[in-house]
């Protein structure tokens, strides 16, 4: 049984995702839920509207600076079939052919839009998305824009579009780019799975990908995990043991597509949150197969509750205790790892030891895979943890993290897994590296320096040749959406792996959302202090509004010349500490539903000053006498119940609400089935403690 | 929110969200935000504390509500 004390949200009971607006054959507009986008599709389609009726002649009011057409940063552009730029407000670009026009990662920009309105039949529009710096800046954002094809009354057919400035994933564009890969998959086959791959297609979008998944649960297509493609995933699982591919196929056979809410964690994570999915049926080679796209959205309601409970510092403390116990015993400790329900071995913790020239010797979960060679394991990315491991546990340190895409014990689909490994010596005198790791870590301040350190020491031994080492997406210093940066001691980027066209560019002057002077103060920093922590604001990936970056920086010296080492992660508002106090949206199609006893069930949401519980209770259902210092506001909204109060009972039937004064004692009797909502102030404190055993006898 | 035919909108800084009947929305304080209606809605909003400026009589942001702020 999964324990869950406070629930702030949790697995969506049905299927259909109730509420959920996004069949694409609505009108444009009405299915975004953000009014920049709507404002956006409206402009586009206004501009749509007068170019099919007043012809060329339109391309003049566009044209006009301060028009609706024309205004602060935002602009429509007109483009015709060819590539040839007609209104911009970039006058260069004007009269010219933009087809090799590309994003700072080699996406063809007018292609991906000339495309996104052509290439669908029966879809004369679509939104194509690139990175762009923003104007008067260093850094790229994420841009979306929107195209519709027009037929101007000379018979002459264009592309009117406008874009904007938008980091976070949205039903719409996900809607869009599924039906656009269900239109290439059913036109070109398996042809459609390179454009669907390539990382500068239009099929990569943000953090994005599409998927194909068999009727019968294979993987055909992933372009994230091409390991996994020709694996049965029939059995996957979400974070709270949801079977989310059965689900999703039951879903697009009843209904042809749809989404699915699943709790998956995010990388660096330790909570899981939303992650929605929109699948959609196609025929590929004559069968059915389930095309589909998975993303977090910007307000995806995230868990409360750590998934794992052990800390960075507990883990290298127990395989610190693991390497002692080797050391005594040898294999003969081998017996006591194998425990079930020890510490060695419980949930998801294992232990592993190799020996240092790569036999796996022993295996906590799976004694199976004892005696096999490891030198050439790789993880799920590929990148190649056998040797990896096998380095850390033979430098002289002996000991460090390494962190990799593998699945949990028995499961396929992998998560980010941290292990720590340390070099032991036997008593036989022979070497081994012993380790064990967390899923789903939380990335934290202390791990991020240690990250840091590594570099530097890297860079201090051999200056540049350290470079390529640490821009290797398969190596060791990237990871859960972390990298490591150097720059020189002027601000020129030498290596940044996340946005490699920066480097060779000089960023002292970048400013941060609130106009600080990053760059500026990070090398200060490193170069006054030799290390130091420094926070700014950004946007954070999937999202548009300011969040707190904090960058660790180290001043590193190879051969008489100075380098600044850095790594950055954003941190989570902690409550009180952060400017963004923010809103959370919930259903109760999705907020966990908790099974209480036969005869009920509980959802809640917990603020910060009060608790909302909506109940589902059977006829006959009680709850004994009790008391709390809550004030209690009690709405029936289906059914009725008897509230004994004193020396008197008072029914409530639907539509109507008790109100509850705090610490008066009470019991409840459920007179028929019955759904009610319970709104107490302050929040029930006692629940998110667990003490809520009276409600379930 | 609930229960009834619903569907609204709220609107804050940098933020808005589209709710259907059983979605919940919860604000912390002094948030500010903007509501729109976009169906006959019936719905249920709960605060904590009192809306001591309700009692005074201080609602007439319910009354007269200003468009969307541009």
């Amino acid at each position: 049984m999964k324990k869950n004390n406070h629930p702030s949200v949790g697995r969506q009971t049905a299927p259909d995702t109730a509420g959920v607006s996004a069949e694409n054959t609505q009108p444009a507009t009405a299915g975004h839920e953000y009014r920049e986008t709507r404002e956006l599709v409206q402009l586009v389609q206004e501009a749509a509207d007068l170019l099919h009726v007043k012809g060329e002649a339109a391309f003049e009011d566009f044209g006009k600076a301060g028009s609706r057409w024309r205004k602060g940063e935002s602009y429509v552009f007109v483009l015709d079939p060819e590539g040839n730029m007609l209104v911009h407000p970039d006058t260069s670009m004007v009269g010219k052919n933009q087809l090799e026009l590309k994003d700072m990662n080699g996406k063809p920009i007018i292609r991906g839009l000339i495309s996104a309105a052509t290439a669908t039949p029966n879809k004369p529009e679509g939104w194509y998305h690139y990175e762009w710096p923003v104007p008067g800046g260093l850094l790229p954002r994420w841009k979306s824009s929107y195209v519709q094809l027009v037929t101007s009354p000379s018979g002459k057919q264009y592309i009117v579009g406008s874009g904007m400035y938008n980091d976070r994933m949205e039903r719409e564009y996900v809607v869009d780019m599924v039906s656009r890969a269900v239109t290439a998959v059913e036109q070109q086959g398996k042809d459609a799975f390179n454009l669907l791959r390539d990382p500068a297609g239009p099929f990569r979008v943000k953090d994005a990908y599409i998927f194909i998944i068999g009727m019968d649960g294979v993987e055909i297509l992933n372009p994230a995990f091409p390991n996994l493609e020709g694996r049965d995933l029939l059995d996957m699982k979400d974070t709270q043991g949801k079977l989310l591919n059965q689900e999703m196929i039951r879903m697009v056979q009843a209904q042809g597509a749809g989404w699915m809410d699943y709790m998956w964690p995010k990388p660096g994570e330790n909570v899981s949150t939303q992650k929605s999915a929109y699948v959609h049926k196609a025929k590929l080679q004559g069968k059915d197969v389930m095309v589909g796209c998975g993303v977090y959205l910007a307000d995806a309601p995230k868990e409360k509750q750590p998934a794992t409970s052990m800390t960075a510092q507990e883990l290298v403390k127990l395989v610190n205790e693991a390497a002692v116990l080797l050391e005594q015993k040898g294999e003969g400790a081998f017996p006591e790892m194998r425990q079930q329900g020890s510490k060695w071995l419980h949930d998801e913790i294992y232990f592993f030891v190799w020996s240092l020239d790569g036999v796996r010797v022993f295996h906590g979960e799976l004694p199976e895979g004892e005696g096999k060679d490891v030198r050439g394991l790789k993880d799920a990315l590929g990148k190649p943890i056998g040797r990896m491991f096998l380095e850390i546990a033979s430098a002289p340190e002996g000991q460090g993290w390494l962190h990799a895409m593998w699945p949990k014990p028995f499961e396929i689909f992998p998560t980010w897994k941290s292990c720590y490994v340390k070099r032991v010596t036997f008593p036989s005198g022979k070497q081994y590296l012993v380790g064990s790791g967390l899923y789903n870590m939380q990335l934290d301040e202390h791990l991020l320096e240690d990250v840091v350190n590594q570099a530097a020491i890297l860079i201090k031994e051999t200056g540049k040749d350290a470079f390529n080492l640490l821009r290797d997406k398969k190596g060791p210093f990237y990871f859960m959406d972390t990298y490591v940066f150097v720059q020189t001691p002027d601000g020129t980027e030498l290596v940044n792996p996340a946005q490699p066209s920066l480097e060779g560019k000089n960023l002292i002057d970048l400013k941060d959302l609130q106009g600080k002077e990053v760059v500026k103060e990070e090398i200060a920093a490193a170069m006054e202090q030799g290390s130091a922590w420094l926070e700014h604001y950004w946007y954070k990936p999937g999202d548009n509004t300011p969040a707190l970056k904090k960058t660790f920086v180290r001043k590193v010296q190879h051969n008489g010349e100075a380098y600044v080492v850095g790594s950055g992660i954003y941190i989570e508002n902690k409550q009180g500490t952060d400017m963004n106090k923010d809103i959370s949206k919930f259903s109760w199609d999705t907020v966990e539903k908790e099974e209480m006893s036969d005869s009920v069930s509980r959802q809640v949401i917990n603020g910060e000053k009060a608790t909302l519980a909506h109940f589902t209770a059977k006829k006959g259902y009680e709850i004994h006498r009790h008391s709390h210092p809550n004030e209690e506001y009690m709405l029936v909204t289906r059914g009725a119940m008897q509230y004994q109060v004193d020396d008197h009972d008072v029914e409530v039937r639907a539509n109507e609400v008790l109100v509850l004064p705090p610490d008066k004692p009470h019991s409840i009797v459920v007179l028929e089935d019955t759904e009610f909502l319970v709104f107490f102030a302050p929040a029930r404190q006692d629940w998110l403690k667990g003490e809520d055993q009276y409600l379930r006898k | 929110m609930k229960p009834g035919k619903l569907t609204g909108r709220v609107v804050f800084d940098e933020w808005e969200a589209a709710l259907k009947p059983g979605g919940v929305l919860v604000n912390p304080a002094n948030v500010p935000h903007a509501v729109a209606m976009l169906q006959d809605i019936r719905f249920v909003d709960f605060f904590t504390q009192v809306r001591e400026e309700w009692l005074m009589g201080e609602d007439q942001h319910l009354r007269h509500p200003q468009k969307d702020k541009q």
